[in-house]
């Protein structure tokens, strides 16, 4: 693609004059005329059965349309919860789930009864006097306990816990790797559970019209398509009936991507009710209902030769699915197929256990299974390296996938696009002045201080995906992307993607790349997305850093097509052949002759007219599917600089550096953005956050965000950012993803500093999150 | 605070910071420094940045920090939130060119 004015550069958010000014549209800014509230009624247990409900009082209470149990349901809502077998491929168990209990609850927070009143305030009031009887059961929380037999089950009358028992590769595969070893390095690796906590919360108004019997749905979702797919079935609805229209979205980080609960009983609410129906959830909601991340722990061992190469690994993540399998969690398990890192390996032996468990169920959180797979290797690799006393950066050199063996076929048959993984080490260490820094640390170490210097030459997988890999893995619809361009008789362009933002800037990002390509200025073309009763038939939403390295090149190619038919009716105005018309910066002319030529909006007013070529319809629009050949592969290294406190434990991050690599850069400060956001989150995960439940009854004990500690501006340092740009040969812009790249990267490098910095005092690995609390009594125990 | 404190007082909103088309140089700053991402804080931090900015015209990077505590943010990491304040500072102080080297943020 030429890069002309618009790709690369900085361009102003063309969202945030609405955004700065209180003029965004987020989900509690809709209403209907009439609308009804809907407040829910939640388990206070993690496990029991309900026994009784009684709903006379509420029933009476002022302002309520309506007191409504699973029963009423029954007739409204077909099918249990989808649960895509994405990346696993044997599923033993996935327990049934209606959207409303009936006879047993399996989390604190499942919803038992919904109330309708007149306003939200009286649906709540009415809510709290609905009377419900539980005969308490107990709760599986311990992952180990759970596997065992004897264990009591997530839901009772279930043969086990186990919801799926993959091994991808046995150990057949590493006996030479581990035989050939002189050292071989094994660590347990938690991975905390973690909630995404999106600023705004979910919601959903719904407005089923009886006698249309249309149905529309105004709601906060990463993804309005697959929602209309959802919902529409379980109602016994055609796809055409339903419209999901997701506005401004308040964040998703991956908490917005699979259907919940609210999203079929709200709709259902509208047509038993016939009226609008409204529901907001509130931050107590959200913690104990929002699908959470992470929640794992890993099992590892790696075989290495004395001079740093690596030969095996042996791995097998226990992951917790919570109570019922979620529609994307075992996406999870990938993070087996991406344990090796940027590394090279004889063999890779990795097994993925789902246990399911009394708490809410895991499904992807941003980065979903990459964070963990680059935490687990680059831990793995400081543990190696601290073993046979090497620095971390020349145990990385040794053995990073060399530039010119991409594209590389790794472990798991997975093809590499590209890739130069010293230049980004290179620039991290030069930016963060690594050699000085190793000079400071002994200086310090002298003094009784303790200051680590932590790396993570992270890489990732994004960009889903290839139909051959996705569609089998979703249950039948492959993850590509869909995209409309329609030009205007004045030459207007609309752009439809079957993406969504929640935060990207797609409206900028994507207008500046078609704006370049029809040389067209940038002002003239609109993207929409969001609403399904627009653009295509189809959209496929956005996660996994998919959105530009699918969808934007699936709005290039409709792009491309609007081109084609453009040079066919330029040919014929200016009477030459179709193969001598070339396309510049706006402008059809002939091959030679650039004074021979038609601009594209005499072009898109020509082509509504009636002097077209024979056979040629009116009209100046394209839709295109974009089915990636193959998945992308963003890279990088990040340094971070630690020190802790003797005293308190507490972790200072003193310097961050993050060198990142994800091709062709559209705009420049949105990727920087997403990084920034990115490793914000991931420092949240290695020294703040963690969703904790009690062990024994499974009441979740994080339930808002005191507890819950979400960093504030104080915890988060200043970085230094750059790029290198290694363009991905899979697609046409040679673009590959940033949404996740920080996050995936961080959190690797956070702790290797804290262990580098604890290492005096024979501490090797420190799990997260690296609270003061756990590292003062770390260091304790260490002094001793 | 409760709306009953607010009685008899006057309060600005984010809906009142812009002139007509004309942002606030508060606005105008998170919009040039990619201050924000989802939006959906960005009122919230814009309507503390003024409170802080009419308090303490130039904060120094620690005095954004402990000015910006109460709020919240999931998308930014903050990096670009403490760049619009201090540029925001700059140009209502009317001071460009004293301003110091903003340590956040990358390019």
């Amino acid at each position: 693609m030429a890069v002309t004015q618009l790709v690369g550069a900085k361009i102003h958010r063309r969202e945030d004059p609405r955004l700065i000014t209180g003029h965004g549209h987020y989900i509690d800014d809709f209403t209907r005329q009439g609308a009804a509230y809907a407040a829910f009624v939640r388990s206070p247990f993690a496990h029991a059965r309900i026994k009784r409900i009684d709903i006379t009082d509420a029933s009476k209470a002022p302002g309520v349309v309506g007191v409504f149990t699973a029963r009423d349901f029954k007739g409204q809502l077909a099918g249990t919860h989808p649960a895509a077998p994405a990346f696993v491929a044997e599923k033993k168990y996935i327990p049934e789930r209606f959207p409303i209990a009936e006879k047993e609850v399996c989390y604190q927070g499942e919803i038992v009864a919904a109330v309708l009143a007149d306003s939200k305030a009286q649906a709540a009031d009415a809510a709290n006097l609905i009377q419900v009887e539980y005969d308490e059961l107990p709760a599986v929380m311990d992952l180990e306990k759970a596997l065992d037999a004897k264990s009591p089950k997530a839901h009772e009358g279930a043969a086990d816990n186990i919801s799926w028992d993959l091994t991808y590769t046995g150990p057949e595969v590493t006996e030479a790797a581990f035989k050939e070893a002189d050292v071989v390095v094994k660590e347990r690796i938690l991975q905390n559970r973690l909630a995404p906590v999106p600023m705004e919360p979910r919601g959903v108004l719904a407005e089923y019209e009886t006698y249309d019997k249309k149905l529309t749905i105004w709601m906060s979702s990463q993804n309005p398509h697959f929602i209309r797919l959802f919902v529409s079935g379980s109602m016994g609805l055609k796809e055409s009936q339903v419209r999901v229209i997701s506005p401004d979205v308040g964040g998703g980080f991956g908490s917005k991507i699979s259907p919940y609960p609210e999203d079929y009983l709200v709709p259902a609410l509208s047509r038993l009710s016939e009226r609008p129906v409204k529901w907001i959830e509130t931050r107590t909601e959200s913690m104990q209902n929002a699908t959470h991340g992470r929640g794992q722990f890993y099992d590892v061992e790696v075989a290495a030769k004395k001079d740093g190469t690596l030969l095996g690994m042996r791995m097998t993540q226990y992951l917790d699915v919570g109570a019922y399998c979620g529609t994307f969690s075992a996406f999870q398990a990938c993070a087996c197929l991406m344990a090796g890192g940027a590394y090279k390996w004889k063999g890779i032996s990795a097994r993925t256990i789902g246990i399911l468990t009394n708490r809410v169920p895991t499904d992807p959180y941003r980065g979903a299974g990459r964070p963990e797979a680059t935490h687990l290797v680059e831990r793995m690799v400081d543990l190696v390296a601290g073993q046979l006393k090497l620095d971390p950066v020349a145990i990385r050199r040794k053995n990073f996938i060399q530039p010119k063996e991409f594209p590389y076929t790794q472990n798991f048959g997975l093809v590499v696009d590209s890739g130069d993984y010293e230049k980004s080490l290179d620039r991290a260490l030069e930016l963060a002045g690594y050699d000085e820094l190793r000079k400071k640390q002994a200086d310090l170490r002298k003094q009784g201080r303790y200051f680590g210097i932590g790396l993570s030459t992270w890489i990732e997988l994004c960009g889903f995906g290839p139909s051959a890999a996705t569609a089998p893995a979703t249950g039948g619809i492959a993850l590509v992307e869909s995209a409309q361009v329609r030009v205007t008789p004045t030459g207007s362009v609309i752009v439809y993607t079957g993406t969504h933002a929640h935060g990207q800037g797609h409206e900028t990002t994507f207008s500046q790349i078609v704006a370049d390509q029809l040389g067209v200025p940038y002002e003239s073309v609109e993207l929409r997305h969001g609403d399904t009763a627009e653009g295509t038939s189809f959209g496929y939403g956005t996660y996994g850093s998919r959105s530009l390295a699918v969808g934007g090149v699936a709005v290039s190619k409709a792009v491309g097509k609007v081109i084609d038919k453009g040079k066919k009716l330029a040919a014929h105005m200016l009477e030459a052949a179709e193969e001598d018309i070339v396309f510049e910066r706006g402008s059809f002319h002939v091959k030679g002759s650039p004074d021979k030529s038609k601009a594209f909006g005499e072009v898109a007013f020509a082509s509504y007219g009636m002097n077209l070529p024979e056979g040629m319809e009116q009209g100046l629009e394209a839709v295109a599917y974009f089915d990636p050949p193959n998945l992308v592969w963003p890279f990088g290294a990040h340094v971070a600089v630690v020190e802790i406190d003797a005293e308190t434990g507490h972790v200072q991050l003193e310097k961050y550096v993050a060198v990142d690599d994800c091709g062709n850069i559209i705009n420049p400060m949105i990727v920087d953005g997403q990084i920034h956001g990115g490793v914000a989150q991931a420092i949240a995960q290695a020294l703040y956050e963690e969703v904790v439940y009690d062990e024994e009854t499974g009441q979740l004990k994080t339930g808002t965000l005191l507890d819950y500690s979400i960093p504030g501006i104080g915890e988060i340092p200043a970085m230094s950012l750059d790029h290198t740009v290694t363009p991905s040969p899979t697609n046409d812009l040679g673009v590959k993803g940033i949404g996740e790249a920080g996050t995936i990267a961080a959190s690797a490098a956070v702790i290797n500093a804290v262990c580098d910095a604890l290492s005096p005092l024979g501490i090797k690995h420190v799990d997260m999150p690296a609270s003061p609390d756990r590292l003062w009594n770390m260091m304790k125990g260490a002094r001793k | 605070m409760f709306a009953v404190q607010a009685e008899g007082k006057s309060l600005t909103t984010i809906e009142g910071m812009a002139k007509g088309e004309e942002l606030h140089p508060i606005q105008q700053a998170f919009w040039d420094e990619h201050g924000l991402q989802c939006g959906y804080c960005t009122p919230g931090f814009i309507m503390a940045a003024a409170y802080l900015l009419a308090q303490n015209p130039n904060p120094t990077e620690d005095e954004i920090r402990k000015g910006l505590e109460g709020n919240l943010c999931r998308c930014t990491g903050y990096v670009n939130i403490i760049k619009a304040v201090k540029s925001a500072a700059q140009t209502m102080s009317g001071a460009a060119g004293k301003k110091a080297t903003v340590a956040a943020g990358g390019n």
